[in-house]
């Protein structure tokens, strides 16, 4: 218990006081999505079409009320919910899929590399929203294709970042070594090469969860959420959009949820980097890339897409 | 080099032709009909919509009807659109420059904003301007940039009612069409009403869409700085008393070639990430185009559309490297490319 | 923002779908604080920079702008796709049609002076003596007769070609103002086709063909076709149209998809009437603008499908249909600005029952059946009209109805689902600008129905009876009191849960008088002017 402790307070070091606050507010946000049935002052879901768009503190309505007369506090919180279970399972499926097909492309290189490159470069020409408008319409809507539109266009970040670290640690004494003893290609892969990478891998999940969080975001908001009956951000913000001038808070409370949860993890995420590696500047999508000297082992093709929150 | 650009060009080909590729199962696949869309609530009876059917091609198997538009694609010959009745390449041409306009101006107000921001946090590093520098750049990356255009529209045009909200210049304002970018054919016609109209139709977006990588390109900036501020020839400048200015002068000249990299990919996935933008502000670009289409059905748009974005993507990706490579001659560009 | 194109083409005026638009949306918003005295944002102005005349005092003269929400497609009235309401309303300027529909929606004089019926196949039309295209070619009835024909011709596919050729037997010029259509049998629905098929002129189409024309149109009507930049339709005068000297200009139609930036640039002046204003925001149009409304002609409504369960039950259907509270989705969500529909029908159409009960809001009724549904209902919507279908699932749980979802559909994956009859049930719409109550029932309710949508698969023996009797009569009256059955059994059988018919709502800028809404969204200008 003692060790926890100390180890909790080393981690708060580490992580800076500004990461600490973003890894509490973060923690705060997963508490409030998995109690949010409970959280919620009202039923999200009941409308009142004779109480919409209250403004804010009007009677028990703390946010007021959306163009169908639902609590928006209450609908903020459960949407809070779907909005991080789409990320978390959109970034942890691409996060398997591409650390596979990058360990495998690295590691191997060659033809296969040189194939599995051209449809990742493809994968990235390809305009990600078009990319992810068109899956939305041959699998339909629901929560479970946004994720699988999500994962589409995701899975490329992770399959560039992991064939760069391979390929530079491949030619590494110890990953020799290994292969000199005669440890077979996979034990190899996944004992010695993906152990080395946890750092950088954990890092850019953490960014790619705020960016996954605001795309589904504009999808919701491009009229492509799936299923109306669910409160999500994205189409809180579109609901309000149309209503900017009459009643402000429609768009402006559920951006500002958006908001705050994308800049607390991105904080995570920047502090995360500090801990584990401080060189690893460089797989910050949107963020920094590599200064020339980090740059080497990797030509700057390599580097993964940078693409920020302009979805 | 020359070598470089032939595998580079070979890629480019490669590329898109998986894109085209992927876009013709995708639209295969996909549910819904040009014919039902063209026709709409109209009572056209089954002979007639079978007739446009035929006329159209689209009864054709699949791979025939992508060898067809592989085929005129390679003659410059996208179709014509099921919708506008034009030319493909004619919608897309005046689309793309109003891409392209955007694009500039957010790099242009990218750079105003990102580069002092940048300066200053690197030469005073841990000081109160660095960290509200860092704030500032975290701040723009994290913000949803609809939300931001969003916002924008509310306090400038519906409170202040300074800015326009819509298209690209005010109507009765005609500009010569030269380039297409209607801020610099203005500027060429020596049209100034037209000029001015432009300009402000561009401030949202562009600082909107500005915003975010001016935040990118801080951070990269700052970071590259400050490892070159470090370093052995920065001292040695300062120790023979150079002035400031110089010296930064000097840190930039070293710190480009990084930042450059980081601003070309950023273009190739401006001119693809920027279509909620597009939609907010209603610009006519690309984007916009290309989702109208989707949502219609309009496949000889939506191919040609998607086409030409992912050979900018990939061209731009190439001149990206080229120009790295030239800043910086101690990475030889394409030695590793994986071919 | 990203709609559908699904109700373009629609014969008559529909609800714009506010497609967003490939090319340049335009607006001004150049303010005159920001301008430094730029008066830009002054209408007359925006007549005075395109170079024609300055606006004249007395009120007359001047460039009317008109911001629609949906593209401006084909100007060639003949190509499909036909466009929206927005594009037949600027066909409808620059050309003119044999007879029009009022703002009653009945059939008016344009340019057939009248017309006969000595029997049920026979129509003679008598036309405008005198009429000139702006070309200076003739309009005669040797010219309509071509029309016709052209319409007729099977290689050319026009859009009106499959609607009009199960009509027409023949077409005569039997002199040079009179024009005979011999029909098939009798077709009640000919005179509603001959008010969206606008005249184009024999010899320069003959000319310059199809494409040619669609770019560079010429027509008899009170506007010639100026130029289109971007986004914008330049209209200019037709100082010589045969109905007298529109005092106006020019118009100039542009499109501008997003409502909020509509209403923006009426505001500040840079347009003088925007269509499509959602009720909520029409109270916002005050001060130097206004609001003007009109009765609508489209009809929202869930349709259920009959061969899935749990709606192959008639008396679940009616159990959802007595669950929807028209009345408050009219007053709160419409702001009161529509029709809360008991039929299959809005008020102004023939074939509506004014002495009949209808549908209304039973939720005693309603919580009997649908509590004791198990079944999942899944509504489908397309994302216009997502908001609507919210409000009747939130009506429809508060009745009882449990395991209900709304899906938010991509609009041509609906559409396809909708024409497919594969959704269970659905959120939609119909546009009925031809005022009949047939036009809804051939192509939902009919089995002999020319194309292949499914919708709800509803079809019924009787009902085909039924409508099969009333298309056989020409006389408005006689067939009036023929729809009284087929709206009974449409109670009866409830495939439609009719909902509302939303009223159209244009914000108008104060200074334009000689102006009024059209119920099917066209633009009547003759005596429109912008008061200096």
């Amino acid at each position: 218990m003692k060790s926890l402790m100390k180890r909790l307070i080393t981690t708060w070091t580490r992580l800076g006081s500004a990461g600490g606050i973003a890894a509490i507010f973060c923690l705060l946000v997963v508490l409030i999505a998995l109690l949010a049935p409970f959280l919620a002052p009202l039923d999200p879901d009941r409308q009142d079409l004779a109480a919409r768009l209250l403004p804010p503190f009007s009677g028990d309505h703390i946010f007021g009320t959306d163009s169908l007369g639902r609590d928006i506090l209450s609908r903020l919180i459960v949407g809070t919910r779907a909005s991080l279970v789409v990320a978390f399972t959109a970034v942890s499926i691409s996060l398997v899929i591409g650390v596979g097909i990058g360990l495998v492309s690295g590691y191997f290189g060659g033809k296969l590399d040189a194939v599995l490159m051209r449809f990742v470069d493809a994968f990235l020409a390809f305009p990600f929203l078009l990319l992810a408008i068109t899956i939305i319409a041959i699998l339909g809507p629901g929560t479970r294709n946004i994720i699988i539109a999500l994962i589409v266009s995701e899975w490329v970040v992770y399959v560039r970042l992991v064939r760069g670290e391979t390929l530079s640690l491949r030619e590494r004494e110890f990953i020799m070594s290994a292969r000199m003893l005669g440890v077979s290609k996979p034990a190899i892969m996944i004992k010695h090469i993906l152990p080395n990478i946890y750092g950088p891998i954990l890092v850019v999940s953490t960014l790619e969860l705020g960016i996954v969080i605001v795309t589904e975001a504009s999808l919701s908001f491009l009229g492509l959420g799936g299923n109306a009956s669910t409160a999500t951000w994205g189409a809180m913000l579109a609901d309000g959009r149309s209503h900017l001038s009459t009643a402000w808070w429609l768009a402006t409370l559920p951006g500002l949820a958006i908001f705050l949860v994308v800049l607390a993890v991105n904080m995570l995420g920047d502090a995360l980097r500090d801990y584990t590696d401080p060189r690893m500047k460089g797989y910050r999508r949107g963020g920094e890339i590599p200064t020339t000297e980090i740059a080497e082992p990797s030509p700057p093709m390599e580097l993964p897409p940078v693409e920020s929150s302009i979805r | 080099m020359v070598r470089l650009i032939a595998v580079r060009l070979f890629h480019t080909i490669v590329v898109t032709l998986i894109v085209s590729l992927i876009v013709f199962a995708l639209l295969h696949f996909a549910p819904g009909d040009p014919v039902s869309n063209v026709y709409g609530e109209q009572n056209v009876d089954a002979a007639q919509r079978a007739a446009l059917r035929l006329k159209l091609g689209l009864d054709d198997p699949i791979w025939q009807q992508y060898l067809n538009f592989i085929g005129n694609a390679v003659r410059g010959d996208l179709g014509v659109s099921i919708f506008q009745q034009q030319p493909v390449t004619s919608l897309i041409g005046p689309a793309l420059m109003a891409t392209l306009e955007l694009t500039i101006a957010s790099l242009i107000v990218s750079i105003a904003i990102g580069l002092p921001v940048a300066i200053i946090s690197a030469l005073k590093q841990n000081s109160i301007y660095d960290r509200a520098g860092s704030f500032f750049a975290l701040f723009g990356i994290s913000m949803p940039s609809f939300w931001l255009g969003i916002v924008l529209i509310l306090i400038m045009s519906v409170y202040l009612g300074v800015l326009p909200v819509e298209g690209r210049v005010g109507t009765g304002i005609s500009i010569d069409n030269i380039t297409g970018l209607n801020t610099l054919d203005a500027l060429l016609t020596g049209n100034w009403e037209g000029l001015w109209s432009a300009l402000l139709h561009l401030v949202l977006p562009a600082v909107t869409l500005g915003m975010a990588i001016a935040a990118t390109l801080a951070r990269v900036l700052r970071s590259s700085l400050i490892d070159i501020k470090n370093q052995e020839f920065i001292e040695a400048l300062r120790a023979r008393g150079l002035s400031q200015a110089t010296v930064v002068r000097h840190m930039l000249r070293n710190a480009f070639p990084p930042t450059v990299i980081m601003v070309g990919i950023k273009i190739g996935s401006l001119l693809g990430g920027a279509i909620v933008i597009e939609v907010v502000f209603s610009w006519p670009g690309l984007g916009r185009l290309i989702v109208t289409a989707i949502s219609a059905r309009d496949y000889p748009l939506i191919e040609g559309g998607v086409l030409v974005m992912a050979v900018l993507f990939v061209l731009v990706n190439l001149v990206t490297d080229l120009v790295h490579g030239v800043l910086d001659p101690r990475i030889r560009v394409g030695t590793r490319s994986g071919v | 923002m990203v709609r559908s194109m699904r109700k373009n083409s629609r014969i008559g005026a529909r609800r714009s779908a506010t497609v967003a638009t490939a090319a340049a949306a335009v607006l001004a918003l150049v303010l005159a604080g920001c301008g430094g005295g730029n008066k830009a944002a002054d209408p007359t102005s925006a007549g005075g920079t395109n170079g024609s005349a300055a606006a004249p005092a007395g009120g007359e003269g001047g460039q009317l702008v008109v911001g629609v929400s949906d593209q401006i497609l084909n100007l060639d009235p003949g190509l499909a796709p036909t466009g929206g309401r927005e594009t037949i309303a600027v066909r409808n300027l620059i050309f003119d049609t044999l007879v029009l529909q009022g703002n009653d929606l009945k059939p008016v004089a344009r340019l057939a002076d009248s017309w006969t019926n000595p029997d049920d196949n026979t129509w003679i039309f008598k036309l405008h003596p005198g009429v000139s295209f702006t070309n200076g070619e003739p309009f005669n009835a040797e010219i309509a007769k071509y029309n016709v024909d052209r319409v007729l011709d099977p290689e050319l596919q026009l859009s009106y070609f499959s609607q009009l050729s199960s009509i027409v037997d023949s077409v005569e010029a039997t002199d040079a103002d009179t024009l005979t259509i011999k029909t098939k049998g009798a077709s009640p629905g000919l005179l509603t086709i001959l008010a969206y098929m606008q005249m184009v002129p024999q010899k320069n189409m003959e000319e310059v063909g199809d494409d040619a024309f669609n770019k560079a149109p010429i027509g008899t009507g009170p506007f010639k076709f100026d130029k289109r930049v971007g986004d914008q339709v330049y209209l200019t005068r037709n100082d010589d149209y045969w109905g007298g000297k529109p005092k106006l200009d020019g118009v100039v139609f542009q499109t501008i998809p997003e409502v909020s930036s509509r209403i923006a640039a009426l505001k500040s002046g840079s347009i003088h009437i925007a269509n499509q204003i959602p009720p909520d925001l029409s109270a916002t149009l005050t001060g130097n603008v206004k609001s003007e409304t009109v009765t609508g002609t489209r009809i929202f409504f869930l349709a259920m499908n009959v061969d899935q369960a749990p709606f192959d039950d008639p008396a679940v259907r009616r159990a959802m249909s007595d669950a929807i509270d028209r009345e408050s989705i009219v007053e709160n969500l419409y702001a009161g600005e529509g029709v809360a529909l008991n039929q299959v029908g809005y008020p102004a159409m023939l074939g509506y029952q004014k002495d009949i009960d209808g549908f209304a809001f039973d939720p005693d009724a309603a919580r009997k059946v649908l509590e004791g549904i198990t079944t999942p209902v899944v509504i489908d919507v397309g994302q216009s009209d997502a908001t609507l279908a919210q409000a009747v699932y939130g009506q429809l749980e508060a009745a009882g109805l449990k395991n209900v979802t709304v899906r938010i559909v991509e609009d041509s994956a609906f559409s396809a689902a909708k024409e497919g009859g594969t959704t269970q049930a659905y959120v939609g719409s119909w546009g009925v600008a031809e005022g009949d109550l047939d036009a809804v029932l051939i192509r939902h309710f009919w089995s002999g129905r020319s194309d292949t949508s499914k919708y709800t698969n509803y079809s019924s023996p009787e009902m085909d009876k039924l409508i099969e009797t009333e298309q056989a009569i020409v006389d408005p009256a006689k067939r009036g009191e023929l729809f009284k059955p087929i709206a009974d059994l449409l109670i009866t059988d409830v495939p439609w849960a009719p909902i509302i018919t939303p009223n159209e709502i244009y914000g108008v800028s104060t200074n334009v008088s000689g102006w009024e809404p059209s119920p099917i969204g066209l633009f009547q200008l003759q005596d429109t002017t912008i008061a200096g």
